[in-house]
């Protein structure tokens, strides 16, 4: 039943758990009623059973702790802006959740994410001076020793009631339903270390906060599956509070069929406004008044289509992702690296593709992926990523995965993002618990 | 009654290509009114435009005024006659041209000709404690004995593209890495000779021989 959980979540594709369901019909035999009556009072037992595992609190997680070097000359200038020169360990994600099927009918599911954060994070000082944030403190539990605080980034909340075989209505934060990647986001799942960069640059919001109507129906061997979405759309505070009238919809759909042994294709759509706003007080007429004003503000479209095609051992994933977005004209936000001028408006996209082939020894899957992005910022138009590594299966519940990767952002036309390759090594262990 | 195969594909179709015609995005209008893209992509104000803070766009400057930085300044030889009024012609009064000796200061509320050129200058005030006593983009600067309502330098936050653009200008360093105006060159760090909102930064940490007038907070070496 954990396993059903890790499906709910996320954290296992749902269709590895259906060919391993305790609850699969057992073959009919006519021949004895009596054996048959045996039969279903054992599984209207385990149905039982079943219910009331559900209905039991579970609390469960993943994490991951990876190894990366980068392989540039030392001479790179990559070295001097993003990356770290040195080869470093770290525990990456630290995920729980807790999950329950709260009532007939409902159920809620909570994810959160540990983090080391914002311990170590860079901050650049007014005369550009980049330090590293401390957050030591002297523990009141031992007056001699310093400890280093963390924080908590809540990355789900929701409760759903079944509405309706065909309509289930979930409220609170959850995952943007887009593509393969965002759903799959536990590291175990995932069959490469790192996301490809067009699912790092959130051209969907990752997660949203507001109404998922959902659900799925069987046409003969396909099914169609639904989500339909209104949310507060992005915003600087948008898990809690919406500042625009505009609220943000969005929708999938996804057609699994049975060619091959799995072929499912969607799209997905999204679209809102981005609203931030300062607010200033005054005195007008010996009243005091507050003046709001939009700081910063666009709208935006994103869409994407999404195919999983897997055939025995081999297994292809793509994604193409685009998104658009025009600024409000009195609240286009100033270039990062020349304040003086403004970012453009912008047509985003970008898309990759995976292959991967598990082998027989071992659970190994070696595998590959490319991908393409122009982001939305108008002074990087070009990155390239190429990957290749193997995933190894060392036990269903963890997952062992080295690759090497490299990345080329090319038309730079700003001084800080040097035209020079980008090279890494990675090696990681990831595991459910 | 079950949909065929056949069915699902053309509503599958049909979504794609419903979905992928929508549009935002309009590539020949990506900048807000009265911007323009710069060769790096970006948007910045158009010739004759200031912006309105740091987000809010550029706008058009109005007659007889010149863009000079994030502010609308009156053309040489005019003048506002108070702050938040429209520039006006000088006639012997601020900012007019006169000459030492030659071309007197017709109005007696600036009757100082402040020399720029030789003995050619512009008529202005002194006698001031601070810039807040100053006409509007004007600060109260000491030269010896004397303290007068100094004009802004000629062209500095001007765009340009070259050097070129900022020639005759006081301003006469066109900056073209970043910012693409004109700026004050040869400025004295201490004391610090540029207009008030504006700081000489020393660039020769970054190899430049150059000492430039910037704005206030803009001096990427501190």
């Amino acid at each position: 039943m954990i396993r059903l959980a890790l499906v709910v979540a996320g954290v296992f594709p749902a269709g590895e758990i259906q060919a391993q369901s305790p609850v699969a019909p057992a073959p009919a035999n006519t021949a004895a009623v009596a054996a048959d009556t045996a039969e279903e009072d054992a599984i209207a037992a385990e149905l039982r059973a079943i219910e009331e595992e559900e209905s039991r609190l579970h609390i469960y997680g993943f994490a991951d702790f990876t190894f990366t070097a980068f392989l540039m000359d030392e001479s790179s200038r990559w070295y001097d802006t993003y990356f770290s020169a040195y080869p470093t360990f770290a525990v990456g994600n630290l995920n729980l959740y807790l999950e329950k099927r709260i009532a007939p009918r409902w159920s809620s599911l909570i994810e959160f994410r540990l983090l080391y954060l914002p311990n170590g994070a860079e901050e650049v000082s007014d005369s550009g001076v980049v330090t590293q944030i401390d957050t030591s403190v002297l523990d009141y539990e031992d007056q001699t020793e310093y400890l280093r605080w963390g924080g908590i980034s809540i990355e789900r909340a929701w409760v759903e009631y079944r509405i309706h075989p065909l309509a289930t209505l979930r409220a609170g934060q959850w995952l943007t339903p887009y593509g393969i990647w965002n759903a799959d986001h536990g590291s175990p799942v995932l069959i490469p270390i790192r996301r490809p960069f067009v699912i790092g640059q959130s051209l969907f919001p990752r997660s949203q906060t507001g109404l998922l109507l959902h659900g799925s129906r069987a046409f003969g061997d396909q099914t169609l599956s639904y989500r339909l979405t209104l949310s507060n759309g992005r915003g600087p505070a948008d898990t809690y509070l919406d500042l625009d009238h505009n609220k943000a919809v969005g929708g999938r759909l996804a057609l699994d069929t049975p060619w091959l042994d799995q072929f499912t294709a969607g799209v997905s759509l999204y679209t809102g406004t981005y609203s931030a706003r300062s607010r200033s007080y005054g005195l007008r007429n010996d009243e005091v008044v507050a003046d709001d004003t939009l700081i910063e503000g666009y709208r935006e479209l994103a869409m994407a289509a999404d195919l999983r095609a897997r055939s025995g051992p081999l297994l292809i994933d793509t994604e193409v992702i685009t998104r658009q977005g025009t600024y409000a004209d009195a609240a286009r936000p100033p270039d990062l690296l020349v304040p003086t001028e403004q970012q453009p408006d912008y047509f985003a996209y970008g898309g990759y593709v995976l292959a991967g082939v598990r082998l027989p020894w071992l659970d190994l899957m070696p595998y590959v992926m490319g991908e393409y992005m122009h982001p939305m910022w108008a002074t990087v138009p070009h990155i390239w990523e190429g990957a290749i590594g193997i995933n190894m299966r060392a036990a269903p519940t963890v997952t062992l995965k080295t690759q090497f990767q490299g990345a080329r952002f090319s038309g730079i036309r700003n001084p800080v993002m040097p035209d020079e390759p980008i090279l890494a090594w990675e090696a990681q262990v990831a595991w459910v618990f | 009654m079950p949909l065929s195969a056949a069915h699902f594909h053309i509503q599958w179709a049909t979504v794609l290509i419903v979905g992928l015609g929508a549009c935002l995005y309009d590539p020949d209008d990506v900048c807000s009114r009265n911007q323009e893209r710069t060769d790096t992509g970006l948007c910045e104000c158009v010739a004759g435009t200031v912006p309105v803070g740091a987000t809010a766009g550029c706008e058009l400057c109005g007659d007889h005024e010149v863009a000079a930085g994030d502010a609308c300044i009156c053309a040489d030889g005019y003048a506002r006659a108070a702050e938040g009024e429209a520039c006006g012609l000088a006639s012997g009064g601020l900012a007019a041209p006169c000459a030492s000796g030659s071309l007197p200061c017709a109005d007696a509320a600036y009757d100082y000709c402040r020399p720029v050129d030789g003995t050619d200058g512009y008529c202005t005030s002194t006698g001031c404690t601070g810039s807040d006593e100053c006409p509007s983009g004007y600060d109260c600067v000491e030269d010896g004995a004397t303290r007068y309502c100094r004009r802004p330098p000629t062209g500095q936050g001007a765009p340009c593209a070259t050097g070129a653009d900022c020639d005759g200008y006081e301003a006469s360093y066109c900056e073209t890495y970043q910012a693409h105006i004109c700026l004050v060159p040869d400025c004295s760090i201490s004391p610090d000779s540029c207009h008030e909102g504006w700081v000489c930064c020393d660039l020769s940490s970054l190899g430049l021989s150059e000492t430039l007038c910037v704005e206030n907070g803009l001096c990427p070496t501190g």
